[in-house]
């Protein structure tokens, strides 16, 4: 087996997922696109005959659609050569792809494989082109579909966490965000957006919220609250749950991840791969994993993922330095750490997808991205990025950096 | 029978007539015959154009229910349907227009019949009705309906409709675009030939080359939404084996995105699941067929002396009867304790009127009238001319002893009286006269003016005019009437009793109210019995759980826990809905766990589970109910299996306490029982009636399908 190995990465900053949001009048192609020059600018990928592209998209549809990958490939004029492909799993589609690419490597069918993803939920919003998932009856009932925010607010009742502890959690979230940015630890990856003229359009996180403090969390309304108790939801979950008399709407806009547009690539390669682009890789995918779960509750079994993954390494929690835990929900994020019993301290240290925003198909490759250079900047070994994922499923891997080859 | 005839100017008039009833009713022998029709049309070349017409009062009622019923296996339904589907595809195909001459409702299979014309025009008949109300009895329609409607007028409204089974009335039908015309009832054949004549060419527009609706496409983004919405706020509140929706959902979703021959075949499919299903079975024999079981015979001779109906008592039920009473004509004097109350009780009445005003049930002038058939004073000699009297005073034996003995002076010797009592014996009652034989009991439900159900009581006493007189008043009520014999309970208190004693000792053994209510609710209840706790009131709880123990007292109330764990909430403040505090606690945020309620009765390692909590409560309903058909309680299993829809919220899909034993099998019931009575005791033994009809396979409607196969 091959070891695979990350040689390098970058990101998009995050625009507001709106209309006036600063990257909303780009198309998924260009986002796509300028990721890829950018990482090429980075790491000569293109001219050393790399075996395939992998984007993440959540909602493939329409301008997100066909095969996005090999689209911004061809539309940013990358040799005709490379090819490319779209791997989907709602919320880690991006992750996903770096498994994905991971997994060949490993298994020595390729050796340099660009991993990444994209979504512009500007465009594209969620869940708004449906699939069998919320639009199938027979699928509906078998399932007792919910909404995600219906299965947020069903797990912060059933594992008792109140609306004060989920607004604390997203207030220390915009915290650690604003800190981040301040001391520009995100200098590294982060590529600037500019339109076709050279016009910049975004250079930092368009969504934070750094003033955000608890009081003014508690000020906002239950996003979930309506669909919940008139739209007949709350009453579909109870029947799946029963002994929950009644559900505790916790989640608004702040407390929940935010709706942006965003995108990011990371190129994954063997020994072979990097030494023929003269590359010192950053570190090495240990394991990943995936899990599915009671789609009703939906959103928690990061924890589960995140112990399989351990345990093909023969590793407890306690011996992974950081996590990214994607943050759909304050109460995911606060499920994982009572369930693995590891400290806030060691998880999303420089916030997450409620106070910067979480764009499906991309954050996966944003969490490794922002994993590696946090253990990097730290000096740490082990870290692990794991997302819950729609209909009930989860996925994990576990990266170590590498002095050099091992 | 389909009688055709062609006309000088080549427009055939088709005329149907199906069924024995004053409605054409389509079974597989007319749909046959509907095929062999419209090819003879097609082919006959003097035929230019095609007059859908019927031969009697109405255009068409729909399907054969009857027919339905009997149906066990999906291939089946769709045998029934096929060449009623088949036809009317012919009929809109085969080149020649064909119009739908409404003379009258065209409801079902009826509507889906015009549905195939290319033009819908109605007669000028306020009486007549049109849609597709299939889903009200638990079915979908299933010759089309869910395919042409919605590619005429839209996925939502038409799945709206359909959802609901909702019926218009001839201007909403034009408006929503269910007719194309309305005209005078004289003129519709010769409009309709007029309409064929001129329009040679007519299509269907699902047939016209790149058809393309976007209010019928399914995947825009608004109708994904309404398929979800709809399919959220219909299935939160109907139970997990009541399909109709999902069915009906399916069809539109699925049909919709294909073409019309493919949604066809989809429809076909979902139907024949749905219409094969024991549960839509169930509900079509207890909704449909229910409420006419057991109903006696119209008496005229009866009505017509029954003109001054006497209540006594001015609280919510006696009310509810005076204001139902009036409304059904009747004079009506209302007698109370005072003038004071008297005169309260006339301003209750009277909101009771403006509430159904709001509600679009009664016109300003229906008030009037009614209040100018009502008087209310505290004089009994009020009721000297009196023809019958119900009684609904306070539930208490020495009170309505009382009120007996001041009727007794002032009413003729043969005037009968009827306690609306829940939980005291009639013969009790009937003690209060010298005559016992004019005693009779009439149970109604709250709130009157809306609850169908009445329960009449006969004692072994009461004369046989008395339950005449009392089924003419009933009648007269509009109500819906399950006659039983007098016992403890009667039937529905009985049964309720059997189910609030369970709930009770499932709270006692540490099972949350969130349990039982959901697990009620998944079943399709649309209120679970520990809700029910907190809305009857506690302390009233009480005294009707008292006053059902003691000798007589069901069988499924040996070895409960009743009225031990209703002093213990009491001793804890707790008095129910009302009160904000019961079994839950009610916020201004809305109903929440009480947390108490685990200090009061913790739960431990044996607390049941959902599924024994749903077997114990449905089974103890079904064993009481058999139990009453053993002591000859009532007549006819569907009599009291209505009886339980109306009356308490059983499910209608499940049939009944006596048709859930059908649909889940009598051998399944018993052994659920039997596993139970070792664990809970001697109210969960099988009865002998029932274990006979484990062995023999036979429930109380049909063959269980278990004891088929096996």
């Amino acid at each position: 087996m091959n070891e695979a190995y990350i040689y390098d990465a970058v990101r998009s900053p995050r625009g507001k997922g709106r209309p006036d949001g600063a990257l909303h009048t780009l198309s998924p192609i260009d986002m796509g696109a300028r990721m890829l020059k950018a990482l090429d600018e980075r790491t000569g990928f293109s001219k050393a005959d790399p075996e395939d592209v992998v984007f993440g998209v959540g909602d493939g549809v329409f301008d997100q659609g066909s095969n996005l990958a090999r689209s911004a490939m061809l539309h940013a004029g990358f040799p005709v050569e490379i090819p490319g492909e779209t791997v989907s799993r709602f919320c880690s589609s991006g992750l996903d792809a770096i498994n994905t690419a991971a997994a060949r490597v490993i298994a020595g069918q390729g050796d340099l494989i660009v991993a990444g993803g994209v979504e512009m939920m500007s465009l594209i919003p969620i869940a708004g082109t449906g699939g069998p998932n919320g639009s199938d009856a027979k699928f509906n009932d078998t399932v007792a579909f919910v909404p995600q925010g219906i299965s947020a607010d069903l797990m912060a009742t059933l594992y008792g966490h109140s609306r004060e502890d989920v607004d604390a959690y997203a207030a220390e979230s915009q915290k650690r965000a604003a800190a981040a940015w301040s001391e520009g630890r995100f200098a590294g990856s982060i590529v600037e957006i500019r339109d076709d003229e050279g016009e910049l359009l975004l250079d930092r996180d368009e969504y934070m919220r750094p003033s955000t403090t608890r009081e003014t969390l508690a000020q906002l309304r239950p996003a979930f609250q309506g669909m919940g108790e008139k739209g007949g939801f709350d009453a579909i979950a109870r029947r799946r749950y029963p002994e929950v008399a009644a559900i505790n709407h916790v989640h608004t806009a702040g407390n929940s991840s935010g709706i942006v547009d965003g995108a990011a690539a990371m190129l994954i390669g063997s020994r072979e791969g990097g030494e023929r682009l003269g590359l010192k890789p950053r570190a090495r995918i240990r394991s990943f994993a995936s899990v599915g779960m009671d789609p009703t509750l939906m959103l928690a079994a990061p924890s589960d993922a995140t112990a399989r993954a351990l345990n093909r390494l023969g590793m407890e929690f306690s011996d992974v330095d950081l996590y990214e835990v994607n943050e759909a929900f304050a109460t995911v994020v606060l499920h994982f750490m009572e369930k693995s019993g590891v400290d806030h301290a060691r998880v999303n240290p420089n916030g997450g997808g409620i106070s910067m925003g979480h764009p499906i198909g991309a954050t996966g490759v944003m969490l490794i991205n922002t994993l590696l250079d946090e253990l990097e900047r730290t000096d740490k070994q082990v870290g692990v990025a794991t997302l819950c994922v729609g209909e009930g499923m989860a996925v994990a891997t576990c990266i170590e950096r590498v002095e050099g080859f091992a | 029978m389909i009688f055709v005839e062609t006309r000088q100017d080549g427009i055939a008039v088709a005329k149907i007539k199906s069924g024995d009833g004053p409605h054409n009713t389509l079974d597989k022998a007319f749909n046959e015959r509907l095929l062999a029709v419209v090819k003879e049309l097609a082919a006959d070349e003097d035929v230019k154009g095609v007059v859908l017409a019927s031969a009697k009062d109405t255009f068409a009622a729909g399907g054969d229910l009857d027919q339905l019923l009997s149906v066990r296996a999906p291939a089946e339904a769709a045998a029934i349907i096929a060449p009623f589907t088949a036809a009317t595809r012919a009929l809109e195909t085969m080149g020649k227009p064909v119009v739908a001459a409404l003379n009258g409702s065209a409801l079902g299979g009826g509507y889906e019949l015009a549905l195939a014309a290319h033009r819908r025009i109605a007669a000028d008949r306020r009486d007549a009705r049109f849609g597709l109300p299939e889903a009200g009895l638990g079915l979908m329609p299933g010759a089309g309906g869910t395919q042409r409607l919605p590619r005429m007028i839209g996925l939502q409204p038409a799945g709206e409709m359909i959802l609901a089974g909702k019926v218009l009335d001839p201007k909403e039908a034009l408006a929503a675009g269910l007719v194309d015309a309305i005209v005078p009832g004289e003129a519709l054949i010769e409009e309709a030939a007029a309409w064929a004549l001129g329009n040679p060419g007519a299509q269907q527009p699902w047939d016209v080359k790149r058809f393309y609706l976007a209010e019928a496409d399914p995947n825009t983004v608004a109708n994904r939404a309404w398929v979800l919405g709809a399919w959220a706020r219909q299935r939160s509140r109907s139970g997990r084996d009541d399909k109709a929706v999902t069915h009906i959902l399916s069809a539109l979703h699925h049909g919709l995105e294909r073409s019309f021959d493919a949604g066809m075949a989809i429809e076909t499919r979902e139907f024949s699941k749905l219409a094969a299903s024991p549960f839509a079975r169930a509900k079509v024999r207890t909704l449909f067929y229910g409420p006419k079981a057991g109903q006696p015979k119209k008496d005229d001779t009866i009505a017509a002396k029954l003109k001054h109906l006497g209540v006594v008592g001015g609280g919510t039920m006696g009310n509810g009867i005076a204001f139902s009473a009036a409304r059904a004509g009747l004079r009506v004097t209302l007698i109370d304790v005072s003038a004071q109350k008297a005169m309260e009780a006339q301003d209750r009445i009277k909101a009771i009127g403006e509430r159904q005003g709001k509600r679009g049930r009664l016109s300003e002038d229906g008030l009037q009238d009614i209040l100018g058939r009502l008087s209310t004073t505290h004089d009994y000699a009020s009721l000297s001319d009196a023809d019958f009297v119900i009684e609904a005073v306070f539930e208490r034996l020495d009170v309505k002893h009382d009120v007996y003995g001041k009727l007794e002076a002032v009413l003729g010797p043969d005037v009968t009286v009827a306690s609306n009592t829940s939980s005291i014996l009639i013969s009790e009652l009937a003690k209060g006269f010298k005559d016992p034989s004019r005693m009779i009991g009439m149970h109604f439900f709250a709130p009157v003016e809306v609850m169908k159900l009445l329960e009449i009581i006969r004692t072994p006493e009461t004369s046989e005019r008395a339950l005449a007189e009392a089924h003419v008043v009933a009648a007269a009520l509009r109500k819906t009437q399950i006659t039983v014999k007098d016992g403890k309970g009667f039937y529905t208190s009985r049964l309720v009793s059997s189910l609030t004693a369970e709930t009770l000792t499932l709270l006692s053994e540490g099972v949350s109210p969130a349990v039982i209510d959901n697990t009620m609710i998944d079943m399709g209840f649309a209120v679970g019995s520990a809700m029910l706790v907190d809305l009857t009131k506690i302390p009233l709880l009480r005294d009707i759980m008292e006053s059902m123990t003691g000798p007589g007292m069901p069988r499924s109330m040996e070895g409960t826990k009743t009225t031990e764990v209703l002093d213990k909430l009491l001793a804890a403040g707790r008095e129910g809905r009302d009160a904000t505090r019961g079994v839950y606690d009610y916020t201004p945020e809305g109903q929440k766990a009480w947390p108490g309620m685990a200090e009061l009765f913790p739960p431990t390692e044996k607390t049941p589970g959902p599924d024994e909590v749903r077997t114990r409560l449905m089974n103890t309903q079904s064993l009481e109910a058999v139990r009453c058909i053993d002591e000859g309680v009532f007549d006819t299993p569907l009599g009291a299996d209505i009886a339980s829809v109306l009356g308490w919220g059983y499910p209608a899909h499940l049939g009944g306490p006596l048709g859930y034993i059908d649909v889940h099998g009598p051998a399944a019931i018993v052994a659920e029982c039997d596993e139970l009575a070792k664990r809970c005791g001697e109210r969960f033994d099988v009865p002998e009636s029932l274990r006979s009809k484990a062995q023999s396979g036979e429930g109380y409607y049909e063959t269980s399908q278990q004891e088929k196969a096996a």
